[in-house]
């Protein structure tokens, strides 16, 4: 809400809740946990990433995957090329800088082309195999740039971000990536309170009506498509530093549909929610594969196919809203509801 | 010569257009022009074409030949978007308002309409032709009556203080006591700020109420020009609408 914002909403509470909790964390716990949820962390800008595409702007994209793999590996090739202290602060923007152009290329022909909706989906997905395809063929010693080595399936060894010639490890690492996230996702959802993020909104209902309004759409289309391409790279070049490691599994058919998941089980309207719901859903996912891994994505395919029945605007949002009318008494803002729900509402009151 | 009254000159000329979807024309050679502060009518039967006028008038449908000039510029290729910053406020069929976005909201989105002008445009314009929208101002729009969602409509392009405002069928699934408001809203708009109207329309009633001139499109074409004394005859009217 630009004009007359309530801060006090479950949204804000939770957000301020999930930082302290956050910040604390690592000064009760051992270093595998620290590091462990710096993984988290890293990933969980991949559902930042699809929250603004999807969420914000309507865009359902498998393509955040390819543009994760694309900020891994050129972060991994740049810094294997230029060594020295800073390299690899310039390495993540390399990185960032790449994911974000192409998303920008591909999205000016499919947006300035026409290509909306699903086959937005379908032609991301496409980019996203075949970028996999491609990275698993470069095994051999032909496929170097510079003095690094692709090695195909086996997968690329990347240097850690360091400071000085010190890579970054334990607390210093986790308390990097939670100003990173945090960082990205106070900028996102500034972006999504201007005029522009209140147009993506409007896009995503009725792109003509929008354009009538003096929206220019395809390049906002362009533009959130871009930027949301290079949150998922940034999510790429923080998960190939922090395992030293990237292989194009990665950017594979799990590694595309695992997000989306998260995504819409927690509420893809909401940018709180989908971060939230992205580290629960992935520490979850880590106890489930040590415990019970025959029936890990079993159990995230019943959880997604219930809230898809039952609460199409996610658990976590759905939390939020119940906690807005209860406690802070008051309509709740951040509801979005399905399109299909507010047209079903347009014809009663029609 | 001397200096053209203001209210003489042309403030959209449309000539020769033609347009329609694809390989299927259907608006063809249609001319029209308005003075500044015209309320102007186009009526016609269903599916002659009207809307897809309107469309092309804003840019939402690219024209085959013809030109289109507001305010003595040429907007022909101008994109919709463009042509809303340069003025033309549009208020499509069927109301289109943004569902799921509050009733501010939706106010919100016509603030970037008519930007070269350079006024200050502060949503109370809207609620001060429109009060009841400031008592439902943080409603989702999808849950607003007909009646409301055709005032949000037009409120919501009166924010960006368009030269030129488009409507089409306003009177469209509205009881007669509303439509009388609706058209009373529009005449007051009209005469207080001066907004141009070009409007589409079916109500015989509305049309009288405020048509100034009016144009009857037939097969994607004008077939006749309606001076004042014929845009406000019940029998002519009935006759060019009646099927």
């Amino acid at each position: 809400m630009r004009r007359g914002a309530a801060l006090l909403r479950a949204e804000n509470v939770a957000f301020v809740v999930f930082l302290a909790f956050m910040l604390v964390y690592p000064l009760t716990t051992d270093e595998f946990s620290i590091l462990n949820t710096a993984y988290f962390m890293a990933i969980t800008l991949m559902a930042l990433s699809l929250a603004m595409i999807w969420g914000k702007a309507g865009i359902l994209s498998f393509g955040q995957t390819a543009f994760f793999g694309i900020g891994g590996y050129l972060y991994g090739i740049y810094t294997l090329n230029v060594l020295g202290a800073g390299a690899t602060w310039v390495g993540i923007l390399v990185g960032v800088l790449a994911g974000a152009l192409t998303a920008a290329v591909l999205g000016y022909f499919m947006f300035y082309g026409g290509v909306n909706d699903v086959f937005v989906g379908l032609t991301t997905l496409a980019l996203t195999l075949v970028l996999q395809t491609f990275m698993a063929q470069t095994a051999g010693p032909e496929w170097t740039v510079g003095e690094a080595r692709l090695n195909g399936y086996n997968g690329m060894y990347t240097p850690q971000i360091s400071v000085g010639d010190i890579p970054l490890f334990g607390r210093p690492l986790y308390f990097l990536y939670l100003g990173i996230l945090v960082g990205v996702y106070l900028l996102l959802r500034w972006l999504a309170g201007t005029r522009w993020g209140y147009g993506l909104l409007a896009l995503q209902e009725n792109r003509p009506r929008t354009e009538t309004f003096g929206y220019n759409v395809r390049l906002m289309q362009v533009q959130v498509f871009a930027l949301a391409g290079g949150v998922a790279a940034l999510s790429g070049v923080l998960y190939a530093s922090w395992g030293s490691y990237i292989d194009p599994s990665s950017m594979g058919l799990t590694a595309a549909i695992t997000p989306v998941i998260y995504v819409a089980i927690g509420g893809r309207r909401s940018l709180t929610a989908a971060m939230i719901s992205s580290m629960v859903l992935l520490k979850l996912s880590q106890s489930l594969a040590s415990e019970a891994p025959q029936y890990a994505l079993v159990i995230f395919g019943v959880l997604a196919l219930l809230a898809v029945l039952f609460v199409p605007e996610g658990f976590v949002v759905a939390i939020f809203n119940a906690l807005d009318r209860w406690i802070f008494r008051r309509p709740s803002a951040g509801e979005r509801v399905a399109p299909s729900e507010v047209a079903a509402d347009a014809r009663r009151a029609g | 010569m001397a200096i053209a009254d203001a209210a003489t000159v042309t403030m959209l000329d449309v000539s020769g257009i033609t347009a329609g979807y694809g390989r299927t024309m259907i608006v063809r050679d249609v001319s029209l022009a308005m003075r500044r502060g015209e309320i102007v009518a186009i009526v016609g039967r269903n599916g002659v074409g009207k809307t897809t006028l309107m469309q092309a008038i804003i840019g939402l449908l690219p024209l085959a030949k013809g030109n289109i000039a507001l305010d003595g510029k040429a907007i022909s290729t101008a994109p919709a978007n463009e042509r809303a910053r340069l003025g033309i406020g549009y208020v499509p069929q069927g109301r289109g308002v943004f569902p799921g976005l509050t009733v501010e909201e939706n106010l919100e989105m016509g603030e970037l309409i008519n930007v070269r002008a350079g006024v200050t445009r502060p949503l109370d314009i809207a609620f001060q032709y429109f009060p009841r929208l400031a008592e439902r101002r943080s409603q989702r729009a999808g849950t607003l009556s007909g009646g409301e969602q055709a005032m949000l409509a037009i409120g919501r392009v009166l924010v960006g203080q368009p030269s030129l405002m488009l409507l089409d069928e306003p009177s469209e699934g509205l009881q007669p006591n509303l439509v009388q408001q609706i058209g009373d809203d529009i005449l007051r708009i009209n005469a207080e700020l001066g907004t141009t109207v070009l409007f589409v329309e079916q109500n015989i009633e509305l049309v009288m109420h405020l048509a100034q001139r009016g144009y009857v499109m037939d097969k994607g074409a004008v077939s006749a020009e309606l001076g004042g004394a014929a845009v406000t005859s019940q029998e002519t009217l009935i006759r060019y609408l009646s099927v």
